[in-house]
């Protein structure tokens, strides 16, 4: 269990964060979505990981992206639901005979790892952008904002994730 | 008991999620009641540090329209400086000049100088972060404006840093008037676009026309009557009869740096009083 919880990984939660709060919060800028990259951490945990660690792990990512938004509660409610749906969305978009792996291109294949990435991200940014407008009566334009910053977090997770993998390769 | 046990022991996760979505939604429901989780936004001191280094390197990109601006402002100061020169030769020799300055002198308000390090404007609640706390004199309800109109009012403060909640929140509500009419009516935002809020409270038989200015009302002590807040665009009947008002805010909320927070010298005495009455009836 505690091999979980090494230097790499803790790096990887520092710089996600570091990133979300300090650049992609701000893409606001340009009036479309904001990307929600940070969510990658957990999108990335291994699929065999203990599913209470994961919820708390989770959690705690959440509410530190909460305090430096001003979202309180919304980020930790998102990822807490999307860490708890997990092991059932790699159960069906996931590889079929890999049980216990850390998600990623290699592991997964580039299509079946984008869907898998696809629906945690759309379930996290849905429930995000409910709780954040706090009511149905813009739906329409929380839609749109929904689709847009959905496209954009995958379109950052296939650049990260794209570009691990070459450099996976070139180190073989 | 056993089967009890058996039973949280199968469901465990479930009930851990339960639980850690329950917390959460706690903080959801809690925050808008802010004083509960003054840690818990980007007022604390940790986010304030980090989102100023940040916003001394975004603030450069900026730097070419903040200078803009400061040149304008400069310009039409030295436009006032000039008039009220004009103005004091003529009350020079006049005897009320005396009284004039003394009402001058008076004024409750005082400005003090912020710089916003973080906000956000696409949102429905959105929120801006100011370098200047409590330490610094800043207390909530104080209002914000920039040179361009109206920003919003001072919701939380920590040692250094102050939360704003600015037009663009769907639960601000500000009071203010139709320039010239006497009319007051509260300007809300519908959490669309960041351009553009709507006044409310408005009887429909008053006549509001394209292009009327919107100024603060000078009721509530946060701020002082006659700030620019913006400009009638759209003034159509609704289906319902009502008046749909669009105002076309003064600041542009994409580009705030710089911004000015008021200060209501009497602002307790005056709550108190309120208070008193509203107790008494």
């Amino acid at each position: 269990m505690n091999s979980f919880f090494n230097i790499n990984l803790l790096t990887e939660w520092v710089l996600l964060i570091a990133v979300q709060v300090l650049v992609l919060n701000g893409i606001d800028y340009l009036q479309w979505g904001t990307p929600f990259l940070f969510i990658l951490f957990i999108i990335n945990l291994p699929t065999d990981m203990n599913r209470i660690p994961l919820l708390v792990t989770a959690f705690l990512t959440g509410l530190v992206v909460d305090v430096f938004s001003s979202t309180p509660g919304i980020h930790s409610t998102a990822c807490v639901l999307i860490a708890y749906l997990k092991r059932w969305i790699c159960k069906a978009l996931g590889p079929s005979d890999v049980s216990a792996t850390v998600p990623s291109f290699q592991t997964f294949g580039r299509s079946r790892y984008l869907q898998y990435a696809a629906a945690m991200v759309t379930i996290h940014h849905a429930l995000f952008y409910f709780l954040e407008s706090g009511s149905l009566d813009q739906a329409g334009q929380s839609l749109v904002k929904i689709l847009e910053s959905v496209l954009i977090t995958i379109l950052l997770i296939f650049s990260v994730e794209y570009f691990k993998y070459r450099h996976n390769i070139n180190d073989k | 008991m056993e089967t009890l046990i058996r039973f949280f022991v199968i469901f465990k996760t479930f009930f851990v999620f339960v639980l850690l979505e329950l917390l959460s939604l706690v903080l959801y429901f809690s925050f808008n009641s802010f004083q509960h989780g003054q840690y818990l936004n980007a007022s604390n001191s940790l986010a304030g540090k980090l989102y100023e280094m940040r916003s001394s390197i975004t603030d450069y990109i900026e730097l070419g329209n903040t200078n803009w601006e400061l040149a304008r402002e400069n310009a039409m100061l030295k436009t006032q400086l000039y008039a009220s020169n004009k103005a004091l030769e003529y009350f020079r020799e006049d005897s009320t000049y005396a009284k004039r300055k003394k009402v001058a002198e008076d004024n409750n308000y005082s400005f003090m100088s912020a710089r916003v390090v973080n906000a956000t404007f696409t949102k429905a609640h959105n929120y801006l972060t100011l370098d200047k706390g409590s330490a610094d004199g800043v207390r909530p309800e104080m209002g914000v404006v920039c040179q361009a109109g109206v920003v919003g009012i001072v919701s939380a403060v920590s040692e250094h840093f102050a939360l704003v909640l600015p037009v663009l929140n769907v639960s601000s509500r500000i009071s203010v008037k139709v320039k010239d009419k006497s009319q007051t009516g509260t300007l809300v935002w519908k959490g669309d676009d960041y351009r553009y809020a709507s006044l409310e409270d408005v009887p429909s038989y008053i006549p509001i026309a394209k292009g009327d200015t919107i100024l603060t009302s000078g009721y509530s002590s946060i701020f002082p009557e006659g700030v620019f807040v913006g400009k009638i665009v759209k003034n159509e009947r609704g289906k319902d009869q009502l008046l749909n008002l669009k105002v076309s805010l003064g600041p542009d909320f994409s580009k705030l740096v710089y911004v000015d927070i008021i200060d209501f010298k009497n602002a307790e005495e005056m709550k108190k009083l309120e208070r008193g009455i509203r107790t008494n009836e």
